[in-house]
């Protein structure tokens, strides 16, 4: 039997990257849905995933194209998805029609709710958009359902959102009658005249089902998740009574909390518009955000501006690709959408969706599971129910930010020590031969290591607050490359400072350089980069290929140690030189009189990056050289320029600084000429010997 | 113009605008030219003026067709995609070139003609440093976004640059 574990969105990213890794490179998936009781533990094929890249391809590699929206998504056409619909629901019977045409409109709204299609507006109301001035939106169940709005979070998060208590109520009471028909459906028998009302009954789930979940998704998700903050309206008296409560007077029968007296409720909504621009300013805009033409046209009968939602057609996305990223339709900036985010949109909304590589090797994830329990926390923490299959089990890679994984590093601290710390160890071992770079901000690091420091121990949230990270595979990052340099162990969601982070935190305190590197040589990644650089020979670059993406941040961490500094494009360059201040007075005056083209000055970007290509030397070591050269009066040094020269900003180098008692990475411009001498201009610069 | 600059692409929808009131522009006063005769002023806005306003602009400071493999495919989609000047009546910048761009933009794609590209307009975090990304699908389903909301608008042309 299949086991279920309760996983977060970091727990399965590895799972499903080691699904799309192959030996022969990226592997296609398919997504599969499953809807309980209804397609009779048959699954529907809603796209085939595949990754997109040119370079090299590893589960590391996977796992950040995944969550960085690098991905295509290939959806079949309508015709084939509705053939499959129907075969599922009851071997082409032509009544399913129209719940065919509702699953195909429900699967649009997904991706329209997941971010990979933007809603249909009008002309005019993306005209106002972005909106100029202070603005609520009101939204009705139709605004929800279809995804538009989720469009106005994401796209304009100043914009305040109300949802009418009726919204909710018509989302709970579709929840509802899933439920009931669910249980209905399984108390019926298998006799013939059964089988007709259970085909009808079944249809209905499935569209309550699709309806009701995927809107409970987003109201939580807004709730919870996205910074906005979703405002319930007043009441105004007791509206929910007569929309929905069951009354028994004989003359009215027909109402009853399982049939919304739609006209009613979508009064109820527009009242909840006009209350609240009623109580605004005049300059405050009030929308009402519909997909219901009714309703529309009713609130611009009464002066309460919609914003209206156009339904999405077939051909708008069957057939279609999509891709996770895409462009932000008011900035023009990319804007990136993981796949594990669609993952959980289809799961919560169907119950049950399968990542599918081959028959041994898929992934499913489910809403809910049977045997356990529903907790709050399950829709606080984002978890769904993951069995990976036995292939992607035994990868052996399983994330390090797992549950497994934590679980594996030891037991619970007692009395609030660290436990002993033989996670890295064990980490270390579990790698493969091949080192593996990280990639994160080494200014978020340092802040991270401090505040370990400070404080013995984090837990998971606050070093998340740290980072100011929402990339799952981000803070990973930054835990693989601390865990593996044993500087921290983590312990139940807990990270703990190690001696090693203690020493590290002073080393930065107290910008010593030295002690930084050698610390820094704990972590294999970073010794490996080590390794390269100290392979290469002076003057020549430093070869990047293998470093997939991390190059920056190696960059930084070569340049800070001085063990490495770049030259504008041309790329890093090794710098192990520290000559005496004798020898540097010697190479400083032959650089310069090497650039020097007879106006006895040069550019001091110029001079330093032809100490780092002819002779490795650091501009940081060059700097204090020529500090200490002109102290001894070996020799004279003079700058020149006061407007600073802000060509070529490429041309920098990243250096330790300590800003307000706090270590930092700086990054200099080298030819700016706020670099050499502090305090003055020194955009120019002349040497000459002493003794001449 | 830089090569930086060429790549960036800026598009425009504009819809046939009526102005509220009459609008006028008075002619400037030449006192130093002897002929000078005040003229009455000329009328903008009215029927015959074809005043347009921009309703939705998109700036997108990546270049659009990097990935697209063959040169020939390119310069076709480029000179679609950048022939659409606002000098040029507006007859001539309908929406239908955008609707044969995205025709031609899906062939390339359905041929796997189109890779994918570096993104050129980097952040500076590190965290944002991003991978790579298909350009030309990118861009094929914002103008597709486009078309669905404004194919149906009389009047409204378009604009690129």
């Amino acid at each position: 039997m299949k086991s279920f574990n309760l996983m977060s969105k970091a727990d399965v990213l590895n799972h499903v990257a080691n699904l799309f890794t192959s030996e022969a490179g990226f592997s296609k998936c398919k997504i599969k849905v499953c809807v309980e009781h209804v397609f009779q533990e048959k699954t529907l094929t809603v796209g085939e995933i595949s990754l997109q890249t040119s370079e090299e391809r590893d589960t590391g590699i996977a796992a950040s194209l995944i969550s960085h929206g690098a991905f295509e998504w290939k959806v079949p056409t309508d015709a084939e998805i509705s053939k499959e619909i129907n075969n599922l629901l009851s071997a082409g019977n032509n009544k399913n029609d129209g719940t065919t045409r509702e699953v195909l409109r429900n699967l649009t709204k997904i991706a329209a709710r997941s971010g990979l299609l933007n809603p249909t507006f009008d002309p005019q109301d993306i005209e106002d958009m972005p909106f100029a001035g202070s603005t609520t939106i009101v939204a009705d169940t139709s605004g929800i359902l279809s995804g538009a709005l989720d469009f106005i979070v994401r796209h304009f998060p100043a914009v305040r959102i109300k949802v009418p208590a009726i919204v909710h109520m018509e989302i709970v009471n579709m929840r509802d009658r899933f439920r009931t028909f669910r249980k209905r459906l399984m108390s019926m028998g298998e006799s013939q005249d059964a089988k007709k009302s259970r085909n009808r009954i079944r249809n209905r789930l499935l569209l309550d089902r699709l309806k009701a979940e995927g809107g409970a998704r987003v109201l939580l998700r807004l709730e919870l998740q996205a910074p906005t903050e979703v405002e319930r309206t007043y009441l105004l008296g007791d509206p929910l009574r007569s929309a929905f409560e069951h009354d028994r007077h004989s003359d009215i029968r027909d109402l009853d909390i399982r049939k919304p007296q739609r006209e009613y409720a979508d009064r109820l909504i527009l009242e909840s518009a006009r209350h609240h621009q009623a109580q605004s300013g005049p300059k405050h805009a009030v929308r009402l955000l519909t997909g219901d033409q009714l309703l529309a046209s009713m609130a611009l009968a009464e002066g309460v501006l919609p914003i209206f939602i156009r339904d999405f057609q077939n051909e708008d996305f069957f057939g279609q690709r999509f891709a996770g990223q895409m462009f932000d339709p008011f900035t023009g900036n990319l804007r990136r959408t993981s796949l594990l985010a669609i993952l959980w949109e289809l799961t919560f909304t169907f119950g049950e969706v399968r990542v599918y590589r081959s028959n041994n090797n898929y992934i499913t994830l489910r809403a809910i599971n049977p045997n356990h329990p529903w907790s709050t926390y399950h829709v606080v923490d984002d978890l769904l129910w993951c069995c990976p299959s036995t292939s992607a089990n035994s990868s052996g890679s399983t994330a390090i930010g797992s549950t497994e994984a934590r679980r594996r590093v030891g037991a619970a601290p007692k009395d609030g020590h660290a436990p002993e710390a033989t996670a890295p160890a064990d980490l270390a071992r579990s790698q493969p031969t091949r080192v593996g770079f990280q990639k994160f901000d080494v200014n978020r690091l340092i802040e991270l290591i401090l505040s370990l420091d400070d404080n013995q121990y984090l837990a998971l949230p606050k070093v998340v607050d740290i980072l100011r990270t929402r990339s799952i595979s981000s803070y990973q990052e930054y835990e693989r490359f601390l865990r593996l340099a044993d500087f921290v162990s983590v312990v139940n969601d807990k990270w703990y400072s190690t001696d090693k982070l203690e020493e590290l935190s002073a080393a930065l305190r107290n910008e010593r350089v030295w002690e930084l590197r050698e610390l820094l040589l704990s972590s294999p990644s970073f010794k490996h980069f080590k390794e390269i650089v100290d392979a290469g020979s002076v003057g020549t670059a430093i070869p990047t290929a293998n470093f997939h993406g991390t190059t920056r941040t190696y960059k930084v961490l070569g340049e800070i140690t001085h063990i490495a500094a770049s030259v504008g494009k041309k790329g890093l360059f090794p710098t192990p030189t520290t000559p005496d201040v004798h020898s540097f007075a010697k190479i400083a005056l032959e650089r310069f009189s090497e650039l020097n083209d007879g106006a006895d000055l040069v550019l001091t970007g110029q001079w330093l990056e032809s100490l780092i290509q002819v002779n490795g030397i650091h501009p940081e070591i060059a700097r204090l050289c020529l500090d200490a050269a002109s102290l001894n009066e070996v020799l004279y040094r003079s700058t020149e320029g006061s407007t600073a020269h802000l060509r070529n900003p490429n041309h920098n180098v990243h250096v330790l600084r300590i800003e307000d008692g706090q270590p930092m990475v700086k990054k200099i411009f080298l030819y700016r000429g706020d670099y050499l001498v502090k305090g003055k201009g020194s955009v120019s610069l002349r040497i000459r010997d002493a003794e001449s | 113009m830089s090569a930086e600059l060429e790549s960036h692409l800026e598009l425009s929808i504009w819809r046939e605008y009526v102005p509220k009131f009459r609008l006028a522009s008075s002619p400037l006063e030449d006192f130093d030219n002897p002929d000078f005769e005040i003229q009455p002023n000329v009328l903008v806005g009215d029927n015959n003026s074809n005043l347009s306003k921009a309703i939705y602009t998109i700036t997108i400071r990546e270049d659009v067709l990097a990935g697209i493999v063959n040169e020939d495919h390119r310069k076709e989609l480029k000179d679609l995609l950048f022939g659409l000047k606002i000098s040029d009546p507006p007859f001539s910048r309908s929406l239908q070139t955008l609707k044969e761009l995205v025709l031609k933009a899906n062939k390339i794609l359905e041929s796997n003609e189109s890779a994918v590209s570096h993104i050129s307009n980097q952040p500076d975090s590190i965290e944002e440093n991003p991978v790579e990304f298909n350009a030309l699908l990118a861009l094929k389903l914002h103008l597709d976004w486009i078309l669905r909301c404004f194919a149906d608008c009389p009047k409204v042309t378009v604009t690129t640059r």
